[in-house]
């Protein structure tokens, strides 16, 4: 089997669309949508476009979540025992179930909500954070910024859920959000101890981490204000192991990440 | 061939085509049976994209007005491009809401910014139901959905939508009536965000 599979040889059956981040900014319609004040972008049950919004987040949870399954699957496979022990990669293997867990939840999800897999295309870049090369990167990018990434998703959809008055999203959200929490403090034990006696391989690490999260930030679909959906669970990163200064240091990264989008719909609408 | 006014007259935005877009409500309007002279304001709102999905049906001086944002329109896997069956399924639910709202039958209903999203969505799956047997697909698990996030996820509100389903309100009176009797909760009583929406900020 080949170590440090690219991208491109993901195994996808006809069903899956593939979509390019470039396709969405060359989108005429985002530069007008900016002039317009829409109120909240926050998921909330009773706007009514909350339906296929949910929707599509919930298909691309799905999606996350078999990347997620490679990206654990690949950190078991892709290196030595001198590079990442035993130990390591146990807890890796433990995530993978975990994350096809997921998938079929998520699946049902999908079906309950009245979406079906393939209906929205499927974003990569997951994936393509968990190809580098170094396994403390890996767990850096990947299960700390990307895990923590779900905990905000998961969070937002236990919150929709609630309000919604769905029993079965709460619920099924609520269950995933506790296997997140783990995977993050994983993520952070590993991190420590395969970087405890190099301080700059655990900072790379970390600002790796640190481009992770401001890329899956990207155009304010993550942060604290109402024209961020998805919203950075604070209670639920503090039981993940994440700092005060950790979460601030994200927001501070998602506002970032806005005003470039800004930014960048300023130059081409 | 309905007389009907399209707005935009050509599309800029989106790659939808106009002429295509009257065929599509000229099928429509002949898979339901409905009358060939129905006037008809059709307004699509180009800049709106997926996922921002939202309508009104309304009737002015008897003449049925449309609104859409283009994303109820828009194929979810290629964004910009024309999903041909849920413009039909999108059209069908509007013309024949549009129609309900022109019978006496439905003299007394509010107009579509001032229904409960409940009464709306109940007099959606009724219409929805209509273009089924009309012969227009609809995705019915997806129209589930939206009416339990309207109504909720109760036995009260899943009795209400399988007589929607099977033809059951006729009225604008029978729909409020049923909304009225379903418990309430806070997500069928809330309209406060919900009036805050796309198509008012244009205005």
């Amino acid at each position: 089997m080949k170590r440090f599979l690219p991208v491109e040889e993901l195994a996808r059956d006809e069903r899956f669309i593939r979509s390019n981040i470039a396709d969405g900014f060359s989108d005429p319609r985002n530069g007008r949508i900016q002039q317009r004040t829409i109120s909240t972008a926050r998921l909330q049950p009773d706007r009514a476009s909350a339906p296929d919004r949910a929707r599509s987040l919930m298909h691309g949870i799905f999606v996350g979540e078999i990347q997620a399954l490679e990206a654990a699957g690949r950190t078991t496979f892709d290196f030595d025992d001198t590079d990442a022990p035993f130990a390591l990669k146990l807890d890796m293997a433990r995530q993978c179930w975990d994350e096809s867990r997921h998938v079929e939840i998520s699946v049902k999800l999908g079906e309950h909500m009245g979406t079906e897999i393939g209906e929205y295309t499927e974003a990569t870049f997951l994936y393509e954070a968990a190809c580098v090369t170094d396994p403390a990167m890996r767990l850096a990018g990947v299960n700390r910024a990307l895990e923590g990434l779900a905990i905000d998703v998961f969070n937002t959809m236990k919150d929709f859920g609630e309000a919604s008055g769905d029993p079965i999203l709460k619920f099924c959200e609520d269950w995933m959000l506790a296997d997140e929490v783990t995977h993050v403090k994983m993520g952070s034990d590993w991190l420590r101890r395969l970087t405890e006696r190099d301080p700059e391989r655990r900072e790379r690490a970390l600002e790796f981490q640190r481009a992770v999260d401001k890329l899956f930030s990207l155009g304010g679909f993550r942060g604290e204000t109402d024209e961020s959906p998805i919203q950075i669970a604070r209670r639920f990163r503090e039981l993940a192991g994440f700092d005060t200064k950790e979460i601030d240091e994200i927001a501070g990264l998602a506002a970032d990440a806005l005003d470039d989008a800004r930014a960048l719909l300023g130059q081409t609408g | 061939m309905a007389n009907l006014l399209l707005i935009p007259e050509e599309f800029t935005l989106v790659l939808f085509e106009a002429s295509r877009m009257r065929e599509l409500v000229d099928e429509v309007i002949l898979a339901i049976d409905a009358p060939s002279d129905l006037e008809i304001t059709l307004e699509i709102d180009e800049e709106l994209a997926q996922p921002m999905t939202a309508s009104y049906v309304d009737v002015d001086d008897g003449r049925i007005a449309l609104w859409y944002s283009g994303g109820n329109f828009e194929d979810t896997k290629k964004a910009r491009v024309l999903d041909e069956e849920r413009a039909r399924r999108e059209l069908g639910v509007g013309i024949l809401r549009g129609m309900d709202r022109l019978s006496p039958e439905f003299a007394g209903a509010p107009r579509d910014n001032e229904l409960s999203d409940a009464q709306r969505l109940l007099w959606e799956v009724s219409a929805d139901a209509r273009c089924v047997r009309a012969g227009i697909p609809t995705r019915e698990d997806r129209l589930r959905y939206v009416y339990r996030l309207a109504c909720g996820f109760s036995d009260t509100a899943d009795a209400a939508y399988e007589k929607a389903w099977s033809g059951g309100f006729t009225t604008w009176q029978s729909i409020a009536d049923a909304v009225a009797n379903m418990v309430p909760t806070a997500e069928t009583t809330s309209r406060g965000i919900r009036r805050d929406d796309l198509r008012k900020i244009r205005e």
